[in-house]
């Protein structure tokens, strides 16, 4: 089962709308722009940009890989490919899995690139509960948590919300390469 | 903005929608706020998509089975296979076993899905093959066995996330809809051998 998202990514990379010099508003908050947030596991959030996100799967089906990573599901079928699935609690906690993390009730679909421009490929993070979409700007701009030392490789950057610091994943980081 | 997202057609019919704040399209196009980045040059339609179709392999294989693991071994690595029988027990060393009241010294072992020895053979492998090295008298227990002659194969990497050093297999191939990993005997008894506890 599949959550689709229907924004096309020509809607998120468009240009921005024009405005004459007259018009512009004067802002008194800072720019917001809107981000996926998942809860990865109880309490704990990451983001993702938008436009990395393409999919929502409910109750996902993979075949595990022997041998795999610590924090690896396995690989996902999604649109006639295998994805891998993983589970970003034990990857950024070096953690094995426990009972929250043994089938994800949810599969989140997500773009990267191996390289700068280069093809798409995909891959996925499995939740226990629905993501959703919020907006954030760079006021809420803070520190990365210092409860693991895989933030700094897998995060672009992290903001303040609800009191909590969030991680902004770049999904690049994340599925490329083996996190040892 | 609203940001509609729903289930697939033709799959449950439900919906879900989402509120969703009116994103800057120059803050995600520049990656600049709040450091989003973004993927130059791409439009919705006519993404570029990761080539991952793997030069074919054509010749004779054994797939062997055991609970949900599918491994495919080139044949000439998979010894005759036999029916076990009678029942295994666990013999002197962990994670191998003897046949009950088989005075021929042969060992048996049976693979988890996860490609692990198991320490009891559970109840539905019946099919018993020797791997590898003439001489060696492990036997290892399956559900069932396939041979698969003069077939064509598309290997497809194991994407590197989920690989860790010691991960016994890194190329799957997907047949008669089932995925199965593509592995030799050596492969399969080290990372096997190397779970004992």
């Amino acid at each position: 089962m599949y959550l689709e998202q229907e924004q096309s990514l020509e809607n998120v990379n468009s240009a921005p709308p024009m405005f004459e010099p007259d018009a512009i508003p004067v802002l008194e908050q800072c720019p917001q722009v809107a981000a996926r947030l998942i809860e990865y596991a109880p309490g704990r959030h990451v983001a993702l940009p938008l436009h990395t996100t393409y999919a929502l799967i409910e109750q996902p089906a993979f075949v595990a890989v022997p041998g795999a990573a610590h924090y690896a599901y396995g690989l996902l079928t999604w649109q006639g490919k295998r994805l891998p699935l993983l589970n970003l609690y034990a990857l950024v906690y070096l953690a094995a899995f426990n009972g929250f993390s043994g089938i994800p009730r949810y599969a989140l679909v997500a773009a990267y690139q191996n390289v700068a421009c280069g093809p798409l490929a995909f891959g996925a993070i499995g939740l226990s509960s629905l993501s959703k979409t919020i907006a954030i700007g760079d006021d809420a701009q803070c520190e990365l948590p210092g409860d693991s030392m895989l933030w700094p490789r897998l995060a672009l950057s992290c903001f303040q919300y609800e009191g909590q610091a969030v991680p902004i994943l770049d999904t690049s980081r994340v599925f490329a390469a083996y996190h040892g | 903005m609203t940001e509609k997202l729903k289930f697939q057609p033709g799959e449950h019919g439900e919906e879900a929608t989402q509120d969703e704040a009116i994103s800057p399209a120059a803050g995600l196009a520049n990656g600049q706020v709040a450091g989003l980045s973004t993927y130059s040059g791409n439009s919705g339609k006519g993404l570029p998509r990761e080539v991952d179709e793997g030069a074919t392999q054509r010749g004779n294989y054994v797939m062997l089975i055991a609970d949900t693991l599918h491994l495919v071994l080139p044949q000439q690595e998979v010894g005759a296979a036999e029916y076990l029988e009678g029942k295994l027990e666990a013999g002197g060393e962990s994670g191998f076993m003897r046949l009950h009241g088989d005075e021929h010294p042969r060992r048996y072992a049976a693979l988890s899905a996860m490609m692990t020895l198991h320490p009891l053979c559970p109840a539905d492998r019946f099919m018993v093959t020797w791997l590898g090295e003439d001489g060696d008298d492990l036997g290892w227990c399956w559900n069932e066995l396939q041979i698969l002659i003069d077939v064509e194969l598309r290997p497809q990497p194991v994407p590197k996330v989920l690989l860790a050093p010691n991960s016994p297999v890194d190329q799957y191939v997907e047949f008669d809809g089932k995925l199965a990993f593509l592995c030799n005997a050596q492969q399969l008894r080290t990372f096997a051998f190397a779970s004992r506890s």
